[in-house]
């Protein structure tokens, strides 16, 4: 291990030690200063967040493709990295006035959040397949905490609880997954085994590693049949961090995900696309026919949650060709995250100003008349619904429009017909809202929040992704090119 | 000068982007603004406009083969099938009419000030009839078929708004929701033709270039229209008689008389009913090759004139005796149009705007100092409004056409042109209806102004204020020497506007000895018909009631206007209702589409919903349960 080695590492994963540097600051700020150090660690968070993303965009702009062995730092990392710690920062923004009504400001909150951040991008960001376990189990053990984090609460508890159950299971599935990789290969790295062919009389070791991994990950995307804990734990959880799971988790998994798909390809022809086209068909069906029938907003956006993971599965599902993956496809996929990001953040970031009296109020009932005593904030959330059912000009047409043209692309008329048919579904739900908010007249006694004072960074982080969901609506050449050119790399 | 042409609708746009800004303002502040910038505003743009296009006449006029063209400002759109620029034309034509349309515009701009006075809606007011000027300037000066159609469409817009001005009273907004609807049917046979304008050239394009629309692209290649003329140019025709109030869309105009007067006067008299006039002037080698479009169009008009001025003879609203006159003389342009003289057309169009908003604006002041609009309770307002009677009495003369008059000139044009190129049936109708006008406007006048004066409180009527008089004396000036720019050869003068317009169709050559008869004979017999109205109202009224009771059976049938709405809501309107109603609405829409296909499927959907979310028990056991099975299917698809 030469300097120059070190260096090389240095420089390729700056955004990453800088993460992971200012996690410990934040910890010991919150040590030093355990009156008032809520606030303090908060923007101190913000401030490493805001560097980590600074640097990453440099080393995109630079353009020095780095590739060691524990460390890939080349563009899909970094388009990855924008997007987890995009979704971090956004989430400290939706978080503090939450936790001040909680009473709960306190330095852990910032620092499990970062450190789930460290986890999420060390989960995509190396070649080897250990590392890439401990750092999804760095980002799950951070998240289970934080998912318990209203104490108070036993619908939080609970759902830490079920969480921490189900994704130990998962994880244990997984690392079987990888075990049995490595039994039948002898190497972890991705890179290799990609070049690896299958013993005569032993295939089905791979195969069913392979099964296994797919699995893990699919747990982690929530795809159904592993999807049963998202309606609970997204429900039980505290509002922002709901939000954080459902997009930065979601958008780590996915692009270790990709990258598998991509390396290993050891199943029979056919049986992946077919597992896959089953996921989609199940996940689009039970995500949009499961939230009608909700009368919680925030659950509801849980199943619609499993919905959109079943469009960017789609997306994936389309790009198999004779049986080989096809990275190309994977940029479609990449522009849908970038939508989704901004929209489901944006959602959630409305729902965590509905707090009456110390409880979460985010029953369809508790919009009742906020289009006319907020009418800016319900325009922010009309946006953000129809952005999520897909009608242009926001960004949720542009992303849905880009997926469904490359499935037809590709010959899977079916899923496109059955993708849209299910968007018409959701327009059900989530146009409700919308009823509630506008059409439901007045009521006597609003609920608190309506006449609250909203905080300047749950403003910021609200306006910031309604113009998102508009300009990416109504221009999004630029970011299809991104996109495209972040998902070359999956090469 | 043509950096500049681009400045004259825009003047007037500007002044409506300002106007409505004050009249949201002052909506929100629920406080109307002071009437000076408005009006101040409201009137300057269309003054400048007005400069402008003299300015542009004036450049023209130096060498009128060369028409000003600004060229394509910016494309509008292109496709390798049809590419729309957006450029303005100004050639004689179009020059006459943005001197008609600014010109009368700013007049009655700055009548309204007066009319106007002490509405809630001044702001509002003034931005739409600047609004308007801009889409009617746009109509005369786009330099092809489609921004001729957004002008068309905005003008069918500006005129809703402003004929529902009043909109609380809900008689006003359905007369302004009638216009609109009316129009629209128009405008669908102009769309239609529009469509078979592109179509004539899509089926045989040759050639690179596609601005199909463009006029001089048309007239250049107007061969291709030939086996088609007949059916585009009825077409075409079809939105005129909508936006031009001829038979069988007529019906609107007389409604549209619930606007504010200014609005009848601007709009449907001197501007906006003659953009069919105008559309088929600019279109007329096109129109040329289909002699059965033409004869068409000439009975139509004449027909119009006749049941028009038949009609006028019997109402007892001033601005409806006026509004159907407006019909009457609309029909007369057709009818001139039909016997192959745009030029007539248009020279009518102009004395007509004069003499028209003239009356108009006279019959405002009237009913501005009156409040009412019954000539029954009028009477001897002469001695009391001395320049609206004097300015009444001179326009009066104009349209009845008393020379020297300037509708004496034009109208003489047009009898003169049905009796070379018509059958003797349609000259004896037309110099009838002359007549019938003549006996109209002397009935409408000698009631108004003269005999005793039958108003409850006399006391309290007076001369309007300056800014109302003012434009009244200019346009009765221009209504005495307006005809002058078309003085015939045989009586010494120049006829300027024939070789202004001559392009548009060559003048016919006629024996002097005759234009000098028929004119006489149209002179005695209008002034035959004006005496004889004066005689009768003014000596002997109860002469005119012994008849109406004598005939009372055609009178009232014509008093209610030939019975024409009636007979529309039962032939069209009541059908149409109830196939909407009873077929489409209750049967098709409420039980198959709504019960059916979508309540049939949210049932499905509701019904599937319940059921998978009975799996989502909320155990953990049942989860891992799940999630065992789905690894196992998954297992064996892969390992098999």
């Amino acid at each position: 291990m030469t300097l120059e080695y070190l260096q090389t590492l240095f420089y390729a994963g700056l955004p990453l030690w800088v993460v992971t540097g200012g996690g410990l600051v934040c910890l010991t700020l919150d040590f030093c200063w355990p009156k008032k150090g809520g606030r303090t660690v908060f923007i101190a968070g913000v401030l490493v967040l805001a560097t980590a993303l600074t640097l990453a965009f440099r080393q995109w702009a630079l353009g020095d493709i780095v590739a060691h062995d524990l460390l890939v730092a080349d563009r899909v990392t970094l388009f990855f990295i924008f997007i987890v710690i995009f979704v971090g920062l956004m989430s400290l923004f939706n978080s503090y006035s939450y936790l001040k009504i909680h009473e709960n400001v306190s330095g852990e909150y910032v620092t499990l959040t970062l450190f789930s951040i460290v986890g999420m991008i060390f989960l995509f960001a190396s070649d080897h397949l250990i590392v890439n376990f401990i750092g999804l189990e760095t980002m799950s053990l951070a998240i289970y905490v934080l998912v318990g984090s209203n104490k108070g609460d036993s619908r939080s508890n609970e759902a830490a609880i079920k969480y921490y159950v189900i994704g130990s299971v998962a994880s244990a599935i997984l690392l079987y997954g990888i075990a049995l990789l490595y039994a039948s290969f002898g190497t972890f790295r991705l890179h290799d085994l990609s070049k690896m062919n299958l013993f005569p009389g032993l295939e089905y070791l791979p195969r069913i590693a392979v099964v296994l991994i797919v699995s893990g990950f699919l747990f982690k995307l929530a795809i159904v049949p592993f999807h049963f804990w998202v309606p609970d734990v997204y429900e039980g959880a505290p509002t922002p961090v709901t939000g954080f799971m459902a997009t930065g988790v979601k958008a780590a998994a996915l692009a270790l995900f990709i990258r598998l798909l991509t390396a290993l390809n050891y199943l029979p022809e056919g049986a992946v696309d077919k597992i896959l086209v089953i996921c989609v068909v199940a996940t689009l069906l039970v995500g949009n026919l499961g939230a009608i029938v909700q009368d919680n907003v925030k659950r509801m956006l849980a199943y619609s949650s499993i919905a959109h993971a079943g469009y960017l599965l789609l997306g994936l599902a389309v790009g198999y060709q004779d049986g080989k993956f096809n990275p190309e496809a994977a940029s479609a996929v990449l522009f849908y995250l970038i939508g989704y990001t901004f929209m489901t953040l944006g959602a959630f970031a409305v729902l965590s100003i509905m707090v009456e009296e110390k409880r979460e109020a985010t029953h369809f009932s508790d919009l009742h008349g906020l289009g006319y005593k907020r009418p800016g904030l319900a325009l922010a959330f009309t946006l953000f619904m129809i952005s999520l059912l897909g009608i242009p000009p926001t960004v949720g047409f542009a992303a849905k429009y880009v997926v469904f043209s490359n499935a037809v692309k590709n010959g899977y008329i079916g899923l496109v017909v059955l993708g849209v048919l299910t968007s018409l579904i959701s327009a059900y739900y989530y146009l409700r809202p919308l009823v509630m908010m506008y059409f439901s007249g007045v009521p006597d006694k609003p609920r608190s929040f309506v006449n609250a004072p909203i905080h300047f960074s749950l403003m910021f982080s609200l306006v910031f992704c309604a113009l998102a969901v508009v300009y990416l609506g109504l221009r999004p050449d630029d970011y299809l090119k991104l996109a495209h050119l972040a998902a070359q790399a999956f090469k | 000068m043509v950096k500049f042409l681009p400045l004259i609708p825009l003047l007037p746009l500007a002044g409506f982007l300002f106007n409505a800004g004050l009249a949201l303002v002052a909506t929100r502040r629920k406080k109307a603004p002071a009437e000076w910038l408005p009006s101040l505003i409201g009137c300057l743009a269309p003054f400048l406009s007005f400069v402008l296009s003299v300015g542009a006449f004036w450049v023209l006029r130096q060498n009128p083969h060369e028409p000003l063209i600004t060229g394509p400002l910016f494309s509008w759109f292109s496709t390798s099938l049809l590419s729309v620029d957006f450029g303005f034309l100004v050639d004689p034509l179009s020059s006459v009419m943005i001197l008609i349309v600014t010109g009368v515009g700013t007049l009655i701009h700055i009548y309204s000030i007066g009319y106007m006075k002490g509405d809630q809606g001044f702001a509002r007011y003034f931005s739409y009839l600047n609004l308007f000027l801009f889409f009617m300037l746009l109509l005369v000066m786009g330099d092809n078929l489609l921004v001729l159609f957004v002008g068309w469409e905005g003008v069918g817009l500006c005129s809703y708004l402003l004929i529902g001005f009043w909109f609380t009273d809900a008689e006003k907004a359905a007369a302004g929701f009638k216009a609109f609807v009316v129009n629209r049917i128009g405008d669908f046979g102009f769309l239609i033709g529009l469509f078979l304008i592109l179509f004539a050239f899509l089926s045989q394009s040759q050639g690179s270039e596609n601005s199909y629309l463009n006029y001089s692209f048309m007239e250049n290649h107007k061969e291709i229209f030939a086996p088609l003329a007949t059916v585009i140019t009825l077409c075409l025709f079809a939105g005129a008689t909508g936006k031009s109030a001829q038979i069988p869309l007529y019906v609107w105009l007389p409604d549209a008389m619930a606007g504010p007067t200014p609005v009848s006067a601007l709009i449907h008299a001197a501007t906006m009913v003659t953009a069919g006039i105008y559309m088929v002037a600019r279109l007329f080698f096109l129109f040329e090759m289909a002699p059965v479009t033409l004869s068409i169009i000439g009975s139509i008009g004449l027909a119009t004139a006749l049941m028009a001025a038949l009609i006028g003879l019997t109402q007892y609203d001033i601005k409806k005796v006026l509004a159907y006159s407006t019909v009457s003389q609309l029909g007369y342009m057709f009818l001139a149009l039909g016997m192959g003289a745009p030029v007539a057309a248009i020279f009518h169009l102009m004395t007509h705007a004069f003499f028209k908003a003239c009356l108009f604006l006279g019959a405002g002041s009237v009913i501005h100092a009156l409040h009412d609009q019954d000539i029954r309770n009028m009477g001897g307002l002469f001695s009391k409004m001395k320049y609206t009677g004097i300015t009444f009495l001179v326009a009066t003369l104009a349209i009845a056409g008393i020379p020297p008059l300037s509708g004496f000139f034009s109208k003489d044009e047009i009898l003169l042109m049905t009796y070379v190129n018509g059958s003797p049936v349609f000259y004896i109708l037309s110099v009838l209806t002359a007549g019938l006008t003549a006996f109209y406007m002397f009935r409408l006048f000698v009631t108004t102004f003269l005999g005793k004066t039958r108003h409850p409180h006399p006391d309290h009527i007076h001369e309007s204020s300056l800014v109302m008089v003012y434009p009244l004396k200019i346009l009765a000036f221009l209504s005495i020497v307006g005809g002058l720019v078309g003085l015939p050869h045989v009586l010494g003068g120049e006829n300027r506007i024939h070789h202004w317009l001559g392009y548009l169709k060559e003048a016919t050559e006629v024996p002097h000895q005759l234009e000098l008869r028929l004119m006489v004979i149209s002179t005695v017999w209008c002034l035959f018909m004006s005496g004889l109205a004066f005689y009768l109202y003014c000596c002997h009224p109860g002469w005119t009631k012994r008849l109406k009771q004598k005939g009372a059976l055609i009178y009232s049938f014509i008093f209610n206007k030939f019975k024409i709405d009636e007979l529309y809501q039962a032939v069209i309107i009541k059908p149409l209702l109830f196939i909407s109603t009873t077929l489409l609405w209750k049967g098709s829409d409420q039980k198959i589409v709504d019960g059916i296909l979508v309540h049939g499927w949210t049932k499905v959907a509701t019904v599937s919903a319940r059921l998978l979310s009975l799996l989502q028990t909320g155990v953990l056991g049942h989860y891992l349960l799940f999630l065992w099975g789905g690894l196992i299917v998954f297992l064996f698809l892969a390992v098999r």
